[in-house]
């Protein structure tokens, strides 16, 4: 039996800033990541890009790492293995072809699954989700035979897929469950001015709408949805979210809600077992509460935190997480948590027929989230709002006025 | 004289998404601007994604570890270096 002093589940870029941290600090340390990935370290934010599936870069820009830059670290990477059990006090994970890897210390940074979709005909050729390199490589191909395309789901890889088909020539349709684009993370207001945006350049939005079938034979050739409406189609993309299930993990005594349980230095319910990227569900101490974060600089950093806290230093991970997203000319930037439910109230800012609109989430006097839609220069001023902790109460009119200057309230 | 290869550093503020690794690797030399933007700070307190050459930087520790790892951590290649003759060393 292998025994490594350092283990890591997961090669993203969570998992591999965790290594090359510990590799870093503990020269002596021995380390490994288990990836169910055969390749090395890709940039997955690239999937989403027109440039890249556009081919205006060449595809191996694609490459993060080289394959032999782990031995080269001293690393050892087993790729194309999956981890299936964990026992958390014989301290042992065992992988899907029967090994058996001792661990002094345990990093789950296992990425978030995209959320299946289950309905007959799924299965067919010409149909992908956004996730790995071999499904950028299919639609890349896809996008270069298919005259009409079908996205289904209308968050942030449906938008920017919708886009890039759209750049490529194809006719596009867009099938949502909801009854605005990108709801509920965006108000209506905003959602119909992506909506407008994307009408404008043809795309057809099928809205409060789901698929009962997807038409073909070996290869898609349309689908038809629950209202009898028939989509003619040669390529579909799939879009509908990430789904974390971790039943190997619950059985081994981990606590698993939407992701993996973990205070703010990223340490697991159970001793020795630390978690990061976008499975993990942190205590998030900008936020005040657990959340998760499917952000890259998120990954990133919390690889290198939870490194440092299985060396044993200590560290708090506090970052105000903000991304944006680019398509039919608009710009589209979130930060904090957008979430609202109890005790959150939405400030909406702007008109959104003018097309420049945000909103902003308040819990109590506070700010905890914000999006943005095509109004770029809110998002500096609101990261320090929130970031700040700052009692707003005195301005809540202002953050109402599209006129005022946010950045002035930060006495910045 | 230091055996620096690096001469200049660019970003391409189209490809840029702001995801901010460059600012986590580099905080003397990029920041986000209020596009959310990655920006270089020259010496005197302008910013720019422009080509600027690395004797024109802030920072005075931006060295060829600094400056690679930075455009290396960029997840979409919006940092370009370049030596002295002008010539692309990354993405190479």
């Amino acid at each position: 039996m292998e025994r490594y002093k350092y283990l890591i589940i997961g090669g993203g870029i969570a998992g591999t800033t965790a290594a090359e941290t510990l590799r870093k600090d503990d020269p002596t340390g021995r380390v490994a990541i288990v990836s169910d990935e055969p390749h090395p370290l890709y940039s997955r934010i690239m999937l989403s890009k027109p440039n890249f599936f556009l081919e205006k870069v060449p595809f191996d820009t694609i490459w993060m790492r080289k394959a032999e830059s782990y031995a080269e670290k001293g690393i050892d990477f087993l790729g194309g293995k999956s981890a299936v059990t964990l026992d958390s006090k014989a301290k042992k994970v065992t992988l899907d072809d029967g090994s058996e890897l001792e661990y002094e210390k345990l990093l789950l940074a296992l990425g978030c699954p995209v959320r299946q979709l289950a309905v007959p005909g799924i299965d067919k050729k010409g149909i992908n989700y956004v996730k790995t390199i071999e499904d950028a490589r299919a639609i890349i191909a896809n996008v270069k035979k298919a005259k009409a395309a079908v996205v289904i789901g209308s968050g942030f890889i449906g938008f920017e897929m919708c886009d890039m088909l759209h750049l490529a020539g194809l006719k596009v349709d867009s099938v949502i469950r909801e009854k605005y684009f990108w709801e509920p993370v965006l108000d209506e207001p905003a959602g119909r001015i992506l909506e407008r945006k994307m009408a404008a350049e043809g795309i057809v939005i099928h809205t409060a709408s789901e698929v009962a079938e997807v038409r073909g034979g070996d290869w898609v050739e349309g689908v038809t949805l629950k209202d009898g409406t028939a989509i003619d189609c040669q390529m579909v993309i799939l879009a509908v979210g990430v789904s974390f299930r971790g039943e190997w993990l619950k059985a081994a005594g981990l606590e698993v809600r939407r992701g993996i349980v973990a205070d703010e230095k990223l340490q697991t319910n159970l001793p020795d077992v630390w978690t990061a990227g976008d499975v993990a569900e942190f205590q998030d101490v900008i936020m005040e509460e657990c959340l998760m974060c499917g952000t890259w600089i998120n990954a990133q950093m919390q690889g290198k935190t939870a490194a440092m806290n299985m060396m044993g230093r200590g560290e708090t991970y506090r970052q105000l997480s903000s991304y944006t997203a680019h398509g039919f000319g608009l710009n589209i930037g979130f930060v904090g948590n957008v979430w609202r439910g109890e005790g959150r109230e939405l400030i909406g800012r702007g008109d959104g027929d003018s097309g420049k609109y945000a909103g902003i989430v308040l819990r109590g006097n506070r700010l905890v989230g914000a999006f943005m839609v095509d109004r770029p220069g809110d998002m500096a001023p609101l990261k320090r709002l929130i970031d700040s902790k700052m009692n707003i109460s005195g301005f809540r009119d202002k953050l109402a006025d599209p006129t005022a200057d946010l950045a002035a309230l930060t006495g910045e | 004289m230091s055996d620096n290869k690096i001469a200049s550093v660019k970003v391409d503020r189209d490809t840029c998404i702001g995801a901010g690794p460059c600012v986590a690797t580099a905080p003397g030399v990029f920041e986000l601007d209020d596009e959310q933007k990655a920006v270089l700070k020259r010496a005197g307190g302008t910013k720019t994604s422009d080509l600027t050459k690395v004797s024109e930087f802030e920072a005075t520790d931006a060295d060829d570890a600094l400056l690679m790892a930075a455009a290396e951590s960029c997840p979409v290649r919006a940092i370009s270096l370049y030596d002295a003759e002008g010539n692309q060393i990354f993405p190479a």
